[in-house]
Formats: structure tokens, C-alpha cells, sequence
């Protein structure tokens, strides 16, 4: 099967490459910043875009692939062949994972090849460290989509799930940051805030976070505009990475176990237990009630609550150019005031309405069920 | 070979397999019969483990085949559509056949190609449905396999191919001990080729045996009857069909003996004459019979 797995999966190779390129001339190389400054230009420029286009052609990849095998006509040739379903499974993920190591490499070595001179103030070992935190999120990310190809029947259903499942989690985090800052506190970092600075640290290379820490202290960013910085990530760079690290590869160890055990029942799946779902509205539900919320006429005095979150960028206009995104949010003083039995009404809410909903799809499905049965049953 | 003890396989909550138990014998030829969406495919998929069996047992060469790769080695599988990776060119499936099966062979292909007339640089979604039966069946007669499993295999065949293939399969059972595990509708093809014959209907087998075996249960008789056949004649046991002109009775009869002839005598019949049935006519009328039932 090597020979239909290279075959199959050459294409995020060659989509990565395309990317890489085209992600390089998109490179304003005329751009020339003061000493450093061209690597974080360079690193936040280059490299999370290049992730995620890698990632995601990794998990269009593995879907293309996941479409065939669980096909009824197509995939049921698969299962008939002398390669067990775990192989099936492990063998594409390892595929996967090799190319999109590879994809990384490649993307390294083309940013060396142009931009020789350019790069001459990076330090290759934080670069090297920096590609391999780029590469275990890629991995990650694709591991977690093929995991949710165990568990969904439709392919692209459990694409557009893992899509989906990504985006909520960022909403929800942010989400929960606003109505925490809200209507509990007035002067704190939210928890999106320092998940995110804390991602990036992870990320960016040491140089790039240290070198941007510098630059906010130059450029007076900080005492100006009392901003809420998590510094401490720049002395905790080592501990950061390292946390993310065991974080990613125990998680993905974790949906690789599991996924051999669950691609044992292919070309059938093992179904989400009904709890994903639960959650799922909830984090849906909660989102938008939360946001709606912040719109009702009664909290007028909030309107201004969606710039909570303001960009280092929008204030320094001196920061504009190098697009620097780490530590990028902070609370403006505000002068709202304290809501906490709003914030209790909001979470109680939306687990009654989540609650409403599973009730529903519950009967709905029951309802679908006995008439399905009906109809068998006179057929 | 293989062996089959009270299977059971549904999708969701709707069974498909009621107790099934079959055994195939070395070297044999068996043959699966059944209506549309009695089972039969889906008895195919659990044998050659592509669907795990919900209940009981399923031994094929020895072994549970399900996620089973060195069984799988050992057994052909040709579908009833045989959808193969549409953009590999025939040479190249012929390249990953000889990676996956260990006796797989390349000069066999060949001989066989040569018969068959594939050209072997034809993307597979450029052949037609014959042409896509002719090359499953051809590599998997290939990789020598002790059992080919095939689903309906003689759809969208010639003449001639139908023939070759039924000669090359012929020749493997008598050279090699294939055992063949085949379905089809085309019964006379069947009963000439078949050693052994199961009846499947909505999931359940009505019959098992030898091609002689079923024509020894049921029974094909021509009467004379110049009174008519008695009052509530077709509630007589056993009594699958019957149909008259004139005086003359043809009756189809399940387990027919001694008794009923005399019981026949007794009625009224003149003459009792035992007439050939085939095998598609047995399938006729004991579905038939059952429908009615």
C-alpha cells in the first residue's frame, strides 16, 4: 500500500510547496526594519500563514483520502484487500506526518535560499525550535481531524466538524473573556488574551517574543496606554514551550490510541458520545447570548464594549509596519460597571436553552425513528 | 473452508441475516441464491470481512477473517461493481496486487490478459463495466487464492467471457482445490456449474445442498385428472404450484413421497408421471410458495 499512500498524499507535498512560494513573493523583501526587526517581520509574516494553509492542506488531505476509504463501493474494495484497518489508519497518519515535516523543512530552506542575507541576525537553533512548535500544531491539528474521521460517518461532515470545533474554541474563549471582564472585572486580562499570548510565545521563536517585548518597551506601548501585558512569558519562554509541547504530543498520542481503536469498526464509525454535542450547543448558545447581551439597550452604557480588545497596533502607529500581533491584548480603562447577577442570568440562560435544544433533537429523532420503523414495518 | 454458525447481521436495528449456518467444502463449487435484498451481498461482505458479524461464528481457511491480513491474502473477492482506484492505469493495479497478495503472479496475469484482451495502459475509469469485471476477475484468479468469493460475476459479461472465465475458474478448481463461492440470478449457469447450492430469503436459508439434493425435494409431477383436482387441493402439504390444460395436472410438490402419490391415486389420478425440473423453476416456486404463504 506505500506506493498508493505516497500516491495519495504527494499532493500536500506539492500544495505546501506552492504555498510556501507563493507566501514568499507575497514578502515585502524591499521592507528593511532596524536590526531585528526584520526577523519578526519575517517570522510573524511568514511563518503562522504558512501553518496554517500546511495544516489545512493536511486535513484537506487526510479527507480526500477518509472520503475514499469510507465510500461504500470504493473503500468496502479497501477492507477486502490483505491490510488491516489499524494499518489503514496508521499508515496515512504517519504519511501525514512525514510530509508535512518535509512541507516545513522545504518552507525552511526556501526562506533561506531568498532571504540569506536578510535572515543573517536569526539564530537557527530558536528558528529550528520555532518550525518544530509549527509543525506539532500542524500535526495536532491534522491528527485531531483524522481522530473525528473515526467518529463521524460523512467525510466531509467530520471535516467541516473539526473546522468548526477549532473555530468554537477560540469563540468560546473569547466569549468567556468578555463576559468575565464584563460583568465581573473591570481591569483584567481575559482568558483568550493569555491562551493567545501564551500560543504565540510558544510559536515565535525566543528571539522573535524577546525582541517584540524590546520594541513595546521602546516605543513606550506599555506605560502609555497601561497596557495589561503578560511579560512574564518572556522570561517563561522555556517553561511555555515546553508545556505546549508535552500538551500537543499528549493529546496526540491520545487521539492516535484512540483513533486505532475506534478505525477497528471501519467502514462503519464509533459515534460521538451524545456529551460533544452537549457541549458543543452550550459553547454556541452561551456565544451568542453573551454577544447579544452586550447589544441590548438596557447596557447602552457597554456599546463601546467590543473594543475591549484593542490591537497594539492600532495605538503605536510606529508598530504598524512589522504587524507585530504577540501581546496584542489588553483592556482599555474602562468605566463600567460591576454586573454579576447579569453574568449568572447569561450562563444560567443558555444552559436552559442548551438543554431546550437536546430535548428537542432528542424527540425530533425519536419522532424520525418510530416513522422509519413505521414504514419498514408496513413495507 | 469456510464456515458459517448462526450469523447475524443487521444495519442499525434492521436485521439482514437471521441465523445463517453454512459450511463450504474444500475444492467445491458453492452457489448463493436469493431475490433482490435477501442477503445474499451482505452474507458476501461478512465473508469476505468487510462487515463484522453482529452474532455468531465465521470461519474462513481456518481462521476469523474480519481485520484478518494473512486470510485476506488468501482469498479473491470479485463485487458485483468493482470499483477500483479510478485514476491508477491497469499496470499499476497490476503493480499493487503483486505488492499486497505474496502469490500473486505476473506471467499468470499475463495468460490470462492474453484471453481477455485488457491493455494494460487503460485508466481504470476509462473501462466499462465488463471490462472492469474481466480484470477483477483476472487478477484475482492471479494471486491463487484457496477461496474466490463472487458477487454476481458473469453482470455485463459476453458470451465468450462468460465462458473463458467460467473455464479458467474450472481449471483452478481442478488444479489448485479453489474452493468458489459465487452468487448469481443466471441460475442454469449455476446449475451446471455449482456442486452445491444455498437458498437464502430475507435472510434466512431455505435450502442447502447438492443441485441433486434440491431437485430430489422437490418434485415436478404431470397428472391426468379427468374429475379435477380434489376440493382445497392447494392446501395440501407440500404443494408449491400447480397449473392445468384440460385434464392434464402439472404440479410442483415440496418432500413429495409414496404417500401423496397414493393419496393423488385416491383422488382420482389416472396416470403419475415425475417430469425434470430445473433449478430456476425449484427457485420460482418455493419463493413462490413462501410469498404466498
Amino acid at each position: 500500500m506505500r506506493r498508493f499512500y505516497l500516491r495519495q498524499n504527494i499532493s500536500i507535498l506539492v500544495y505546501s510547496l506552492i504555498f510556501a512560494f507563493l507566501y514568499v513573493t507575497m514578502i515585502d523583501w524591499e521592507y528593511r526594519g532596524e536590526r531585528l526587526e526584520n526577523v519578526l517581520y519575517l517570522v510573524t509574516n511568514y511563518m503562522t500563514y504558512l501553518g496554517i494553509l500546511i495544516g489545512i492542506a493536511g486535513m484537506a488531505v487526510s479527507e480526500r483520502y477518509f472520503r475514499f476509504i469510507k465510500e461504500r463501493q470504493e473503500g468496502e474494495f479497501v477492507y477486502t484487500m490483505p491490510v488491516s484497518r489499524r494499518s489503514l489508519w496508521k499508515d496515512q497518519w504517519m504519511m501525514s506526518v512525514g510530509i508535512m515535516a518535509c512541507s516545513w523543512i522545504s518552507a525552511l530552506l526556501l526562506l533561506y535560499i531568498t532571504s540569506v542575507s536578510y535572515l543573517k541576525d536569526v539564530k537557527a537553533g530558536w528558528m529550528i525550535l520555532s518550525i518544530i512548535a509549527y509543525l506539532l500544531a500542524d500535526v495536532g491539528v491534522v491528527t485531531f481531524s483524522m481522530w473525528m474521521q473515526t467518529r463521524i460517518k460523512n467525510s466531509r461532515k467530520a471535516f467541516a466538524a473539526s473546522i468548526g470545533t477549532i473555530g468554537m474554541i477560540i469563540l468560546v474563549l473569547k466569549e468567556i473573556s468578555k463576559w468575565r471582564i464584563l460583568y465581573l472585572h473591570d481591569t483584567e486580562i481575559g482568558i483568550y488574551a493569555l491562551v493567545h499570548n501564551a500560543w504565540d510565545t510558544f510559536l515565535y521563536s525566543h528571539q522573535t517574543v524577546d525582541e517584540y517585548y524590546k520594541l513595546l518597551m521602546q516605543h513606550g506601548v506599555i506605560e502609555e496606554t497601561k497596557l495589561f501585558l503578560s511579560g512574564w512569558q518572556v522570561d517563561q519562554y522555556g517553561w511555555i514551550y515546553v508545556f505546549f509541547t508535552i500538551i500537543i504530543l499528549l493529546l496526540i498520542v491520545l487521539m492516535v490510541k484512540n483513533s486505532l481503536k475506534n478505525c477497528e469498526h471501519f467502514p462503519g464509525i464509533r459515534k460521538l458520545p451524545k456529551i460533544y454535542g452537549m457541549i458543543g450547543t452550550w459553547m454556541v448558545v452561551f456565544s451568542l447570548i453573551n454577544e447579544i447581551s452586550f447589544t441590548l439597550p438596557c447596557f447602552n452604557n457597554h456599546g463601546n464594549l467590543l473594543l475591549e480588545y484593542i490591537d497594539a497596533v492600532r495605538i503605536e502607529g510606529g508598530l504598524v509596519d512589522i504587524k507585530l500581533k504577540c501581546f496584542a491584548y489588553y483592556l482599555q480603562d474602562g468605566v463600567w460597571e460591576y454586573h454579576p447577577q447579569i453574568a449568572v442570568v447569561i450562563v444560567v440562560l443558555s444552559v436552559i436553552i442548551t438543554a431546550i435544544c437536546v430535548c428537542f433533537y432528542q424527540k425530533r429523532h425519536c419522532i424520525f425513528k418510530d416513522k422509519i420503523q413505521e414504514k419498514e414495518a408496513k413495507a | 473452508m469456510i464456515e458459517v454458525k448462526n450469523l447475524y447481521k443487521g444495519y442499525g436495528k434492521k436485521p439482514v441475516l437471521k441465523n445463517i449456518s453454512l459450511q463450504v467444502q474444500k475444492g467445491s463449487i458453492h452457489g448463493l441464491i436469493g431475490r433482490n435484498g435477501s442477503g445474499k451481498t451482505t452474507l458476501i461482505k461478512c465473508l469476505t470481512g468487510i462487515y463484522k458479524q453482529d452474532q455468531g461464528s465465521l470461519r474462513v481457511c481456518g481462521e476469523e477473517i474480519y481485520d484478518n491480513p494473512d486470510v485476506k491474502a488468501r482469498i479473491g473477492y470479485v463485487a458485483d461493481r468493482n470499483e477500483y482506484f479510478s485514476n491508477y492505469r491497469i499496470y499499476e493495479m497490476v503493480d499493487l496486487y503483486e505488492e499486497l497478495y505474496p502469490d500473486f503472479s505476473r506471467s499468470d496475469f499475463d495468460d490470462y490478459n492474453e484471453a481477455m484482451n485488457l491493455d494494460d495502459r487503460m485508466l481504470i475509469k476509462q473501462l466499462s463495466k465488463g471490462q472492469k469485471m474481466r480484470l477483477a476477475i483476472i487478477l484475482n484468479l492471479s494471486i491463487h487464492p484457496d477461496i474466490l468469493i463472487l458477487d454476481e460475476p458473469t453482470e455485463g459479461l459476453d458470451v465468450i467471457a462468460k465462458r473463458q472465465v467460467m473455464d479458467f475458474m474450472i481449471r483452478e478448481v481442478e488444479e489448485r482445490e479453489m474452493t468458489v463461492f459465487i452468487t448469481s440470478h443466471h441460475l442454469e449457469e449455476l446449475e451446471n456449474f455449482c456442486d452445491s447450492i444455498t437458498m437464502i430469503r430475507d435472510g434466512k436459508i431455505t435450502g442447502c445442498g447438492s443441485v441433486d439434493e434440491m431437485k430430489e425435494t422437490v418434485t415436478k409431477i404431470q397428472i391426468v385428472m379427468k374429475k379435477g383436482l380434489p376440493h382445497g387441493f392447494d392446501q395440501w402439504k407440500g404443494v408449491l404450484h400447480y397449473s392445468n390444460v384440460g385434464s392434464i395436472y402439472t404440479i410442483v410438490w415440496k418432500h413429495f413421497d409414496e404417500d401423496k402419490k397414493e393419496a393423488l391415486r385416491l383422488a382420482g389420478a389416472e396416470l403419475i408421471e415425475e417430469i425434470p425440473i430445473s433449478l430456476e423453476e425449484i427457485f420460482l416456486y418455493e419463493n413462490r410458495g413462501q410469498e404466498a404463504e
